[in-house]
């Protein structure tokens, strides 16, 4: 068997980390980055102390870009392409969550292939050469974007969720500031914090685990279950948010190199169908989809127990069960804390719902890197145990 | 590691003969092989390996198949990064889905449509390989049931009265 692990991005963490990306910035020779971002984070302060560090720097600024919705679109990066190129930039900036990261990704493929076609490059590997220097800052720590290639953009002409993937879209840089997710609130701190377990878990536990991910995964569980109800309470604990910074980025560097699974496969069908955010539709099939993985897995979750308990002996078997057991208390500590909903039902599902969200996941990728095989009966199993 | 490179790309290059014969006569006598291609919705795909040549192109509608061996674009192409995980493919040794967690393929197209070109060849494989052989590569095996070993029985006459031609 042969194995490929890639961790290409330059990573700068902790607190004042922000203030080190002007250098960075410029030892890759960038003199007009465009900042993409949106409403939320300007909203919310983070855009300001950003451009405190530029400016403390003497580092210009000259193109922000702020309109990008919560559930990014090829119009607006198309939008933000024509910016790109009017203002004659040289660089690229992401600050925000997933949806910003994922529009500068797929800004950078436009700009690498010179194209405005963006759907012409959608899919696996259709990306030819590396584009421009760029760095993403996250303002949530969970979707472990910052080191990851894959980005999903929404099609408004054929109402679909687009993929791109290519190791090209990796960032140059990412840079993780605890201060800048200090305002994030309660439910989103939650949301983000299960996605970057789950990434943790099922890359951990999935078909192309490996020993490099499989370190990361494990520490990344560690401190996401010492960190995340911590966040969530005091949301102004920096060393909380630093943790589940860090906790997601490995979590992300993990699954880029090892995928997720079918827990995964079933967020995505049911948050594109009930419209919810990715993170809280993991938190609704991550006890599930590990039950059904239970079997084939007991290996490896039995050794996750020791990232969360070191003194329970036992068979295998015994072990894997006490880490789910393990998983289910920490959900619904989480649920209670942030208020996210406990259930599909709770989440605005219905049962004709069902079939569209059985055949969106069998339809997703996520689900070949599972030792379980996606079949409708799983899919459906899943979802009852989710109600 | 990879002994053999050039007897294994001879065995390959039989080994895709079958393929592709096994993909014409299944789509007209296996109904959820048909089923499996077509509701991928793909109309073109190509399986390639890097640097040997060997390639197979299937083009297909509601009524035919046709698979060679052309260069032509498709909307969907596999390709293997090397000879010896498209050997190890083709052989039955691991399945398609593991060649792609290997990272053995570069994939160009839509990933949720080789996603379901994947599912098809696992269809053509529990069909082309004894059980014995194949229950070992996949997650999930259920034991094929009489119609399917049939098919597995006409299928090898339909080889062999055809090879050659």
């Amino acid at each position: 068997m042969v194995l490929e692990f890639s961790v290409p991005t330059k990573i700068i963490a902790g607190s004042d980390s922000i203030f080190r990306l002007s250098h960075e910035l410029e030892l890759r020779g960038v003199k007009r980055p465009i900042l993409l971002t949106d409403k939320g984070v300007m909203d919310a302060g983070v855009y300001s102390i950003v451009r405190m560090a530029f400016d403390e720097y003497r580092f210009d600024l000259p193109l922000v870009f702020k309109d990008i919705p919560p559930e990014t679109s090829v119009k607006s990066v198309k939008e933000a392409y024509r910016l790109f190129k009017e203002g004659n930039c040289d660089g690229i900036i992401a600050l925000g969550g997933g949806s910003v990261i994922d529009t500068a990704k797929a800004l950078s493929m436009m700009v690498s292939e010179g194209t405005d076609d963006l759907i012409g490059l959608s899919g696996a590997d259709n990306i030819t050469k590396k584009g421009v220097t760029f760095a993403a800052i996250p303002t949530t720590a969970g979707t472990g974007s910052e080191v990851t290639g894959v980005a999903v953009i929404f099609d408004e002409i054929s109402g679909s969720k687009i993929a791109f993937a290519s190791e090209f879209l990796i960032p140059d840089i990412a840079v993780l500031e605890p201060e800048l997710t200090i305002s994030l609130p309660k439910r989103l701190t939650a949301a983000s914090g299960i996605d970057a377990l789950s990434h943790a878990i099922e890359a951990y536990i999935g078909i192309q685990s490996n020993e490099m991910s499989k370190a990361l995964s494990f520490r990344a569980v560690k401190l996401i279950f010492d960190n995340l109800l911590k966040a969530i309470e005091e949301g102004r604990d920096k060393g909380a948010r630093y943790s589940m910074l860090v906790a997601s980025t490995m979590a992300g560097m993990a699954f880029s190199n090892s995928m997720v699974g079918i827990v995964h496969s079933l967020a995505h069908a049911a948050g594109a169908v009930l419209h919810i955010p990715h993170g809280v539709a993991v938190s609704l099939f991550l006890n599930a989809g590990l039950k059904e993985s239970f079997d084939r897995s007991k290996g490896s979750l039995s050794e996750l127990l020791d990232a969360v308990r070191c003194d329970f002996l036992g068979s295998e078997g015994e072990r894997a069960g006490e880490f789910l057991n393990i998983v289910g208390d920490f959900l619904r500590e989480v649920r209670r804390l942030s208020g996210l909903p406990s259930g599909l039902l709770e989440a605005g599902y219905k049962p004709e719902l069902k079939a569209k969200i059985v055949e969106l996941a069998l339809s997703d990728g996520s689900s070949i890197f599972s030792r379980v095989e996606l079949t409708e009966d799983v899919a459906e199993r899943m979802i009852e145990a989710s109600l | 590691m990879c002994r053999f490179v050039k007897s294994k790309e001879l065995f390959l290059r039989l080994l895709l003969s079958v393929f592709k014969r096994a993909v014409v006569f299944l789509y007209h006598n296996d109904s959820a092989f048909k089923s499996a291609l077509l509701k991928s919705g793909v109309r073109c795909f190509s399986i390639k390996v890097l640097k040997t040549g060997l390639s197979v192109n299937v083009v297909l509608d509601e009524r035919r198949v046709l698979v060679g061996s052309s260069s032509k674009r498709c909307e969907l192409e596999m390709v293997f990064k090397e000879l010896c995980t498209a050997f190890k493919t083709f052989s039955g040794l691991i399945s398609l889905e593991e060649a792609f967690a290997q990272k053995g393929i570069i994939l160009k197209g839509s990933i949720a449509k080789a996603l379901a070109i994947t599912r098809a060849i696992k269809r053509l494989q529990v069909l082309v390989f004894p059980d014995f052989w194949i229950k070992r590569v996949f997650k999930e095996f259920k034991k094929t049931g009489a119609r399917e070993k049939l098919v597995f029985y006409k299928f090898y006459l339909y080889y062999i009265t055809s090879f050659g031609r």
